[in-house]
């Protein structure tokens, strides 16, 4: 089947490279698509889009990310002149689209580089900085800060389950940035002495808050309590249409990964990612601009619209 | 004569003018006197495409700035008329869809190639024309501002206010209330005790130590931003801070008087970067006697976060601060920030 080999084509994505995001590794897939599709309709391929979206989100990637991913693709690629549209040659919307689909990838690939140019203007030196969990893009910046010279102190917390903080630390270490492991239950031991939280996200979400790993809220919670500023790194693809209104409120597919829905045990499950409220984030940072958690919903209307 | 040391010697005189006049003139006609000099310096150079035009505008405004750091109205200018040339290139060009609103996912390497060879001849009249009508959004903006303080100002308030002396938009907005009719008291916030006697008859002048006693019976606390941010924060004289702290502590609304060519587009992470203080630090004997241990700082401006401001009164409306960010989008144009 045409799936399978698209599903594994999306696996090896990842698979072969660990800084490729899930986002990124998406919008892939789906271009790949679009590359082989023969529809002659635009109903017809945004189907054939929409089936493949279904299949990847049945892998234990981040559904969150796929999804806002596959909506953003989609919403960009097929905004196509209503002129164009009224032609007999599907093929030529389809050319059109290609275009679009690949000005939208390399936009993605640019923007982890964007995000970190942004986030430049937030650093002091010797300034002490706290992070949760592991995130491509909060490596990335502050990675790059380090080399043109900043001196940073990361303090990361250990993030249980999965002690994902202990890759942070190791791949911080790795680069000579001068970083710490703190548990989980640490962090309000810790806050006294942070200038900056900097966390990431699998998605923001239309209200400005975002999900993320489990946590992540306690974290911001303290952080606000303190005055300490909390900035969220995260590229623009993942900006999803939700409106979550508290935590039960987050889709069950984003909060557990597929396996354990089908497993349907879920009530002796932990949830892999909670919902941190825009009142506790002080700026997103994007590849289009810093911005305040209000203005993501802006944008959102502004491109669904 | 040669165009480029003439340019250089305009620069030269525009950054003495504004080192010559203590205490600083009005910001509006620092904002006005930028964009006659960047007209002037934009018909002198006579870019010939928008590529060239950008990166001329982008290289001056940094230098100006850069020998004037407290001045950010001069990049705010820059970038504005950046903008400005752009829009009427886009129109010139017409035919094609407008620029998408949102600024997720647009296909800018389109436009940037289609702005970048755009010629500016065609334009040029069209981009004289509206860097005319900026200029004239700037020398209405204080009577704008003043028109609203109507909807602002009732009878029976008590008004605190900060830096009345040396802001002349400030006066026209008080001025401008009592005119129509309004009721109202003025308590003036004073830094100095000169002051106390030269203010003005319709306030009540009062120094800092004095603000948190007389918050309680105050209704309305009106300051005036140096700048403010896509953030909702934003700069306001010293002593702001602490009278926007007090009135949050007493629930009093706090509305900040914020023409458009003050918001600036990037964001102020460390207001002590702008360097800018009112006064000398110690002379150099009384400094010596201390041995450099003691030092006096005087600075001009308070940062304020944007929680503790109610409304920013522009002058086209009053905005909330989360909404300063989709101002922004009206007057600057994203590429420019980020090219900057």
């Amino acid at each position: 089947m045409v799936q399978e080999s698209i599903i594994s084509s999306f696996r090896a994505k990842l698979e072969n490279d660990p800084s490729k995001s899930t986002s990124l590794a998406t919008v892939e897939t789906l271009m790949e698509v679009l590359d082989r599709s023969r529809a002659t309709t635009v109903a017809e391929f945004q189907n054939e889009l929409k089936q493949v979206v279904a299949a990847l989100e049945k892998t234990d990637y981040s559904s969150t990310s796929i999804r806002s991913a596959a909506d953003l693709f989609t919403r960009f690629t097929s905004l196509a002149p209503a002129a164009l549209l009224d032609q007999e040659d599907f093929s030529q919307v389809l050319d059109l689209y290609r275009q679009r689909a690949r000005s939208f990838i390399k936009n993605v690939r640019g923007s982890r580089a964007k995000i970190s140019k942004c986030a430049r203007l937030f650093f002091t030196h010797h300034m002490n900085i706290l992070t949760h969990s592991y995130s491509k893009v909060v490596l990335e910046t502050i990675l790059d800060a380090h080399k043109s010279g900043y001196h940073l102190n990361i303090w990361v917390t250990e993030s249980q389950p999965d002690a994902s903080g202990k890759l942070m630390l190791e791949e911080l270490k790795k680069n000579g940035v001068p970083a710490t492991l703190v548990l989980d239950s640490c962090v309000g031991y810790i806050m006294e002495r942070i200038q900056a939280v900097l966390v990431g996200a699998e998605g923001v979400m239309e209200t400005g808050g975002i999900v993320n790993k489990i946590g992540t809220v306690n974290v911001c919670v303290i952080a606000k309590s303190r005055h300490v500023p909390v900035y969220v790194c995260a590229e623009t693809i993942k900006f999803v249409r939700e409106f979550p209104l508290n935590q039960a409120d987050i889709p069950k597919e984003f909060k557990y990964r597929t396996s354990v829905i089908a497993k349907d045990q879920l009530e002796s499950e932990h949830p892999d990612v909670d919902y941190t409220a825009p009142e506790f984030l002080t700026l997103i940072i994007t590849d289009v601009g810093a911005m305040k958690p209000e203005a993501v919903g802006e944008e959102l209307i502004k491109m669904y619209i | 004569m040669d165009s480029n040391t003439d340019i250089e010697d305009l620069k030269r005189e525009f950054i003495f003018s504004l080192r010559r006049k203590f205490p600083r003139d009005s910001s509006s006609s620092i904002a006005i006197m930028t964009v006659n000099l960047i007209r002037k310096i934009i018909f002198r150079e006579n870019p010939r495409t928008m590529a060239d035009l950008q990166r001329s505008l982008t290289s001056h405004c940094k230098r100006l700035h850069a020998s004037e750091r407290s001045e950010l109205i001069i990049i705010n200018i820059g970038l504005m008329i950046s903008k400005l040339a752009r829009d009427e290139v886009l129109q010139k060009r017409g035919g094609r869809e407008p620029e998408p609103l949102y600024s997720l996912w647009r296909d800018d390497d389109e436009t940037m190639e289609r702005l970048k060879n755009a010629d500016m001849k065609k334009i040029r009249k069209d981009l004289q024309a509206s860097i005319k009508e900026l200029s004239t959004e700037i020398e209405s903006s204080r009577d704008c501002i003043a028109s609203q303080s109507t909807e602002l100002l009732f009878n029976n308030d008590i008004v605190m206010v900060h830096s009345l002396a040396t802001s002349k938009t400030m006066h026209s907005f008080l001025t401008h209330a009592v005119k129509s009719g309004r009721k109202h008291r003025v308590i003036d916030v004073v830094d100095e005790e000169e002051h106390l006697e030269t203010a003005p008859d319709f306030v009540t002048p009062i120094e800092l130590f004095e603000v948190a006693s007389r918050m309680p019976e105050t209704s309305k606390v009106v300051l005036v931003a140096a700048a403010y941010f896509p953030d909702g924060s934003c700069l306001v004289p010293a002593g702001g801070h602490q009278i926007a702290l007090l009135a949050k502590r007493h629930c009093v609304p706090v509305y900040v008087l914020a023409p458009f060519y003050k918001l600036c587009p990037f964001f102020m992470t460390d207001p002590a970067s702008l360097h800018s203080f009112r006064s000398n630090t110690l002379p150099f004997d009384m400094s010596a006697n201390s041995a450099g241990h003691v030092d006096c700082l005087h600075p001009a401006f308070d940062a304020l976060q944007s929680d503790l401001v109610t409304l920013f009164v522009s002058n086209t409306s009053c905005i909330i601060p989360s909404h300063v960010n989709r101002l922004k989008e009206d007057y600057y144009h994203s590429q420019d920030i980020a090219d900057f």
